[in-house]
């Protein structure tokens, strides 16, 4: 037995066997790798590409809405007296096909955008509104999501929005059918003040504010006399080719309208809408029922 | 303009593998004490080192590679379990040697097998390759301090495991700052 450590730790690692030619064996480790490097390369570049291509679809669908087209729905922009713009409510667009103006053979008439023809399916309650209920607009406030909905009453009514909101119910699901339309009258529309759950608790920073123009109209005006202005689509359906329908939730509480007027494509007064009845069955009834009041809101 | 062919680079890496092979998989299987896992770590390091070949070829490649073959090693220890492999025969035959240098041999590996990587690594770097303390340190990516301790512990380690003399190299290292 060797005392010397050095030795004993040569002897240990002597007897070993030997590749015939270490240099080949190492060669096609050498291969492998760079296989397997060539692999994770093109796995990481095509998982890049990918990634690029989910995040500029989004990308470039938003700088297309923000150009040439104009939004559609219920996007809302709030400016201030000295004509700065910025955004004030999550208002969003329901849906919309590419508005043409034309007449479809089969269909309804087809407006210009802002158009939706999105269907509200939600059931039980689709079924209370029919024969078809469309999206106008959709957001959230803190509460809950909260949508814009249209339609015709069975063509008892020029149309009618009511709201579809969640358990928070910040609203109170307005029902607000515009089918009267005197002689000149260009917007008729509602306004309801949002609470944090139900009507009984406190009020919410969230004013909803929704209405009809004639189809004249790509967007609405709503001053405030706060002195706040803010713009609302006016979004044509299937429900009427006579009548676009607007709704926006102001971030505000306790509004007091100063004026809300139509605004056409080029940005001017629309015109009023006509061959509607000039003393309708306009109603403002909780929840899905329509009684009939004389209108109350300004013109 | 100069051009370097890659058949120049190539024929020099394979010779450098044939001369340091032994001496590499040596190293290897001292930290393994395994002959399959050496082999495999062996080829490793050298694959690694192709892939530098062309920086380190001119300056010093073997201290290149015994880095490779120490860190891949470490690294690979605190990676993953290596557990008990399946073999044709029992490693560890303690019976039927025919003479005692066998039983020697067997008896060091053992020991060494009782030891950490890392005092395994000190141990034989600083003893087998006559390495110095900072050297090994460095090849272990740790101070000078702990390669003293990893060598200490380990030495001690042997000692109870073997009937080794080893009080002589002992002396020697509480010369070189290392207590018993």
């Amino acid at each position: 037995m060797t005392d010397d450590l050095k030795t004993r730790l040569t002897e240990l690692t002597d007897a070993r066997p030997e590749p015939a030619d270490p240099a080949a064996t190492v060669r096609l480790g050498i291969q492998r790798r760079r296989h397997r490097r060539r692999s994770t390369g093109a796995v990481l570049v095509t998982a890049a590409a990918t990634a690029g291509v989910l995040v500029a679809g989004p990308a470039l669908g938003t700088f297309r809405a923000g150009g040439t087209e104009p939004p559609v729905g219920g996007n809302t922009t709030g400016t201030t007296d000295t004509g700065t713009t910025a955004p004030v409510t999550t208002a969003t667009t329901a849906t919309s096909t590419a508005g043409r103006a034309a007449t479809s053979e089969s269909g309804p008439r087809v407006l210009p955008p802002p158009w939706s023809d999105k269907v509200f399916t939600k059931m039980p309650d689709a079924n209370a509104y029919g024969p078809k209920a469309y999206y106008i607009a959709e957001g959230r406030i803190p509460a809950e999501q909260w949508s814009v909905l249209v339609y015709s009453d069975y063509g008892l009514s020029a149309g009618c929005l009511v709201t579809d909101e969640g358990p928070a119910n910040s609203f109170g699901r307005p029902l607000s059918c515009f089918d009267e339309w005197p002689k000149g009258r260009r917007i008729d529309y509602q306004v309801v003040q949002g609470h944090s759950r139900e009507k009984s608790a406190v009020k919410a920073d969230a004013t909803m504010v929704l209405g009809a123009v004639s189809v004249a109209a790509r967007r609405v005006e709503i001053r405030t006399k706060a002195g706040r202005t803010y713009y609302a689509d006016a979004v044509g359906t299937p429900v009427s080719d006579k009548l676009r329908f607007f709704a926006a939730v102001l971030p505000v509480k306790d509004v007091r309208i100063a004026s809300i007027k139509p605004l056409d494509a080029a940005g001017r007064l629309a015109a009023p809408p006509t061959g509607l009845p000039e003393k309708g069955g306009r109603c403002v009834v909780q929840p899905n029922s329509c009684v009939h009041l004389s209108s109350s809101t300004p013109k | 303009m100069t051009t370097d062919p890659g058949g120049a680079a190539d024929e020099g890496f394979d010779a450098f593998v044939r001369a340091r092979w032994t001496s590499t998989a040596r190293l290897a299987y001292a930290l393994t004490l395994d002959h399959q896992q050496a082999e495999d770590l062996a080829q490793e390091a050298f694959t690694k080192l192709w892939f530098r070949w062309r920086k380190v070829r001119d300056e010093h490649p073997e201290a290149y590679l015994r880095r490779i073959v120490t860190t891949t090693f470490l690294t690979g220890r605190r990676r993953r379990w290596i557990g008990e492999r399946p073999t044709a025969q029992p490693p560890d035959l303690a019976t039927g040697s025919g003479t005692g240098r066998v039983d020697d041999r067997l008896a060091l590996r053992q020991a060494m097998a009782r030891l950490t990587p890392r005092q395994r690594a000190a141990v034989y770097l600083r003893f087998s390759e006559d390495l110095s303390e900072k050297t090994v340190a460095e090849l272990m990516g740790c101070s000078v301090g702990s390669v003293k301790s990893h060598t200490s512990r380990g030495l001690g380690a042997l000692r109870v495991s073997l009937d080794l003399d080893l009080h002589g190299q002992l002396a020697d290292l509480t010369g070189k700052g290392i207590r018993r």
